[in-house]
């Protein structure tokens, strides 16, 4: 008589059947996750290398290789002013650490060498001579701070909306969440942005939005302390409610269609004849089932998002990438430029790589899945 | 075998259900009567849309908010104690399911939660209706070595992983866990190959004969019926039109629909190449005046095509839908 | 077949998707939504026609600096003394131009990319699909920003062709689902296991089926497309006469967020362009449940 082992943390308590039966289980056993998830890790990571590297020669294409592209006209700029075309590429060579009268398949290698080392050369203008990564490092965590607290409240509350106007289809809530989302989603995120600093924060002055600037307030030192820390909240509410507000929508909707067609399904039926009750049915049949095709969306969303901090941190003069980005337009730093394109994709290939890997535990049909 | 003998745990009478469809009534179910035994199996046979599923819906209280049953009633009898199905309140209606009424749809892949691992859907239902772990999970383990399977691997087992043969047996499985009285079977043997099929069917057989749960079983596959049933029903157009046993119904059947049905499976033995009933089912927004059948039956007189749908007539120890035929009969003097 | 459709008499069930010429004919049932959504369309463009053609540069009045409405300048005026109200009618045209061009644009690059992975199935469809994925996941804004400063872009053409080729993934995406459902639709399969050749099949059963989607993808293409303008203009990249992206960003360099009375020269472009977005959201919408009548009961 063979007895099944769990694997894995078990806490309940053995059998205490006084009759042993032929199959009775001392315990049940328990669904093996580990392995399939790290093979899913791995080839998220596999997809997130190659599509970081086909990002990185896109940039260099635009950047250097094209007719009229930047990298010439400044060089030719410098000529003009008067150096002469030795100490003009010299001093290209030196910010941007590739040899930029070598052959162009050279530069590409060059600059490929450099990526993989991690150095993305130097500012040319907003600050010579610092290193672009350098001047990315600070930002790019405020940026991530408030873009991250952002996704993750409009991931929840469009959620719970839109499971609420599934249940209530057609009911006058439903119409509410359904129409108003439609029409969030269709008003660009900067102009929420401006409409909210406008009217909440001049009109009605009820933020005090000027004060509100900067990552968090001046007389606050940073570190692991409460002031620090809730200082840095409220500075963050401005822009977070603007991403929430401009992706709240889209999540709502797709939440909402998702569960109607769930509960649409045999399955749910099914549950309601084996006189499941409702509340267990909504959670462990509808949310569970009706999440999964949102957690694919939460890439494109993270990207979105990202784009529209470049606006939203200018509006509400938040020191993130956005803002630097921003600057580096207006005068026309490239490698600044360059180093964002490519910090951006970074973040954003990571963090669908981890929406991936969430998606792998969360649905067990894509573990068994052999190709991606 | 029938016998008048066996108290009745599923007794219907009278069903009566309708669609709203926009404007339209489509009367999926008119006049439908049955009574089973405990350990008994009745057949509901039929084609597509004639109806069956709609009744076996009714039966568990499941029908879709755009249906009403207009009339008749449902009754389960357990421990003595009759209860009306279609008087339940929610709370009661879900205490009754699957505790004494449990349902194996088709298509075993939609009844299963596919986020969830088989053993995960015997707790929950478990955990329902307060049964607790310790006596669910040996009885639920007994239950699959029962259907032929290993319960250690299937336990942890998502239904994606599983072949349609062995979930379905997972959802027998499951259906006999709160050892019901009755189990509405729904097309059990559809989208499994032949010899699962058979493995299937045996299975059930064995289940009913060890527990004498009663079986309703809805299936257009005289198969299945000629396997499991001790009556028969045919439907067609949402009403009963030929009730009596397996034997009688099958061997010999009288109405001239269940006839039509009888001719066209072809028959391993014989060289009679298998015919069909010409034309198509009615649409049951739409139904013809007088009998449904008379614009496909052979023996359709003008009687048949004016007035109500014919009353169900007694010839021996069956009932017809069919005045033409009682007439026939009565004037062979036998049923033949 | 799910249980539901069972039950239901095979009649009602297999009522197949409204084709586009019956859906045309059906006015009344583009509903509320639809019609203030083609209502507002049709008037955006005969106002914006008549600004663009019919009326002349308004004058710069330094008398009348950053008013509020009044009688003689309705919508107040901006930071030169320019009538707001005479702006906004004339800034619609460009907009219009260039979301319809764009939006044709991608929603040509998408069906066409869409429905060569969705048929070819296989390497194709793979392939198709993970550039699509690529495209997407990028952050395209930033890319498309960098592109912009970089290199020149001053006729309302070219600006439409760079937002269509950052535009198009997102409806790709949406084709290709569609045209892979339609594709394993019965009559489709049917037609190909026929051995039908592959343009009847494209011409008679596909085309027919996904015009109407086509249509609906164009506008969500205009919607994004003026989006991206909006942004583009933002960041002073779009070197074009005053439409309303380009009044919206001066206006906002002239920090007229933080004087009330200026904020006039800011809302009256910004509610012009949400109420474009808003027409085109509300046929779109309206469309969706004009083509597929399953779709109606379930909004």
């Amino acid at each position: 008589m063979e007895r099944s082992r769990p694997t894995g943390d078990d806490p309940r308590s053995p059998s205490t059947d006084p009759e042993p039966r032929a199959a009775a289980p001392h315990r049940a056993a328990r669904p093996k996750v580990a392995r399939p998830l790290l093979k899913l890790t791995a080839r998220s990571l596999v997809r997130v290398l190659v599509m970081l590297f086909l990002v990185a020669t896109v940039t260099f294409v635009a950047i250097r290789a094209m007719p009229g592209n930047p990298v010439d006209v400044w060089v030719q700029d410098l000529q003009d002013s008067g150096l002469t075309a030795e100490q003009a590429q010299a001093q290209a060579h030196r910010v941007l650490k590739i040899d930029v009268d070598a052959s162009l398949w050279s530069q590409y290698v060059d600059y490929m060498n450099n990526l993989a080392h991690g150095d993305l050369g130097d500012s040319i203008i907003l600050s010579p001579g610092t290193p672009v990564t350098e001047m990315l490092s600070g930002r790019l965590a405020w940026t991530l701070f408030s873009v991250g607290i952002g996704l993750i409240l409009a991931f929840v509350i469009g959620l719970y909306l839109g499971g609420v106007a599934a249940y209530r289809r057609g009911g006058w809530i439903d119409r509410i969440i359904t129409n108003g989302s439609a029409v969030m989603d269709a008003i660009p995120p900067v102009l929420t942005g401006i409409a909210l600093a406008f009217y909440v924060g001049v009109v009605w002055a009820l933020v005090p939005i000027q004060s509100l600037r900067g990552a968090y307030s001046p007389d606050v030192q940073p570190g692991f302390n409460l002031d620090f820390m809730l200082s840095a909240l409220a500075h963050v509410i401005a822009p977070a409610t603007v991403y929430v507000l401009a992706t709240v929508g889209s999540w709502a909707l797709a939440m909402r269609s998702s569960a109607l067609s769930v509960l649409n399904d045999d399955y749910v039926a099914q549950a309601r004849a084996r006189g499941l009750s409702e509340r267990t049915i909504r959670v462990a049949f509808v949310q569970r089932n009706a999440r999964l095709p949102l957690v694919t969306g939460f890439a494109i969303t993270m990207g979105f998002v990202f784009s529209g901090s470049i606006l939203v941190e200018t509006i509400f003069v938040y020191p993130g990438v956005g803002q630097l980005l921003s600057d580096a337009l207006a005068r026309r730093d490239y490698t600044v430029m360059q180093g964002i394109v490519l910090a951006t994709t970074v973040t954003v290939l990571i963090g669908t790589a981890i929406a991936d890997t969430l998606n792998g535990w969360l649905d067990p049909r894509t573990r068994t899945e052999q190709d991606a | 075998m029938t016998s008048l003998d066996a108290p009745k745990v599923l007794e219907v009478t009278d069903l009566g259900v309708e669609y709203r469809q926009q404007d339209r009534a489509v009367h999926a179910v008119s006049g439908l009567s049955l009574a089973l035994g405990q350990g008994e199996t009745i057949a509901l046979i039929g084609e597509s849309g004639c109806g069956k599923t709609t009744a076996a819906l009714a039966i568990l209280g499941m029908l879709p908010a755009s249906a009403t049953v207009v009339s008749g009633a449902v009754t389960i009898t357990t421990d003595g104690r009759a209860t009306d199905m279609l008087g339940l309140a929610p709370r009661e209606l879900r205490a009754m399911r699957w505790q004494h009424v449990a349902y194996v749809p088709q298509g075993s892949i939609s009844a299963l939660n596919p986020i969830q691992t088989v053993g995960r859907h015997f707790q929950q239902t478990a955990q329902a209706h307060d049964l607790p772990r310790r006596e669910a999970e040996p009885r639920a383990y007994e239950l699959l070595a029962a259907v032929h399977l290993e319960p250690d691997r299937v336990w942890t087992s998502y239904p994606h992983e599983l072949s349609g043969g062995t979930r379905q047996r997972v959802v027998i499985a499951l259906a006999m866990l709160l050892e019901p009285e009755v189990i509405v079977l729904d097309e059990p043997t559809t989208a499994l190959d032949v010899i699962t099929q058979e493995a299937v069917l045996r299975t059930l057989l064995e289940l009913q004969a060890a527990t004498g749960v009663s079986y309703l079983a809805i299936t257009h596959d005289l198969a299945v019926a000629t396997a499991m049933a001790d009556e028969v029903i045919t439907m067609y157009a949402g009403r009963g039109v030929e009730y009596g046993t397996a034997e009688q119904v099958l061997d010999g059947p009288l109405h001239p629909y269940t006839r039509g049905l009888m001719r066209s499976m072809p028959s391993v033995d014989s060289d009679l190449v298998a015919e069909t009933i010409g034309g198509y089912p009615p649409s049951l927004s739409a139904l013809p005046p007088g009998c449904s059948f008379h614009p496909r039956c052979p023996l359709a007189e003008d009687s048949c095509r004016a007035g109500g749908a014919p009353e169900l007539l007694a010839v021996d120890e069956r009932r017809v839908a069919c005045p033409v035929i009682v007439e026939q009969v009565a004037a062979t003097g036998g049923t033949r | 077949m799910s249980a539901t459709e069972q039950l239901l008499p095979v009649d009602v069930v297999a009522a197949p998707p409204g084709g586009f010429a019956k859906a045309v004919g059906n006015v009344r049932e583009l509903g509320l939504g639809g019609m203030i959504g083609l209502g507002g369309l049709l008037l955006l463009v005969v106002t914006s026609a008549i600004g663009r053609f019919l009326t002349d540069t308004p004058p710069t009045d330094v008398e009348a600096i950053l008013q509020s409405p009044s009688l003689h300048h309705p919508l107040g005026t901006d930071f030169t003394g320019r009538d707001n109200l005479l702006l906004v009618v004339r800034g619609g045209w460009d907009m219009l131009e260039l979301a319809a061009v764009a939006g044709v644009l991608m929603s040509v690059i998408a069906v066409a990319i869409g429905m060569l992975g969705a048929f070819s199935g296989g390497l194709v469809d793979r392939v198709t699909v993970r550039m699509t994925d690529l495209w997407l996941t990028i952050p395209r804004l930033v890319l498309l920003l960098v592109i912009a400063s970089l290199f020149p872009f001053d006729s309302t053409f070219a600006l439409a062709v760079l937002i269509a080729v950052f535009g198009w993934p997102y409806l790709a995406r949406q084709v290709h689902a569609q045209a892979l459902s339609l594709r394993r639709r019965e009559h489709v399969e049917a037609a190909r296991l026929l051995q039908l050749r592959t343009s009847h099949i494209l011409l008679r059963y596909l085309l027919p089926a996904m015009a109407p989607f086509v249509v609906i993808s164009t506008i969500t293409g205009m919607t994004a497309a003026i989006y991206q303008q909006v942004v583009l203009a933002f960041f002073g990249l779009v070197p074009l006469e005053d439409n309303w992206s380009v009044l919206f960003s001066v206006a906002y360099g002239q920090n007229a967020i933080y004087l009330p009375a200026a904020a006039w020269s800011l809302f009256t472009p910004v509610a012009a362009i949400c109420f474009l977005q808003f027409c085109l959201v509300l046929t779109s919408r309206s469309l969706e449940g004009l083509f597929d009548p399953r779709l109606r009961s379930a909004r």
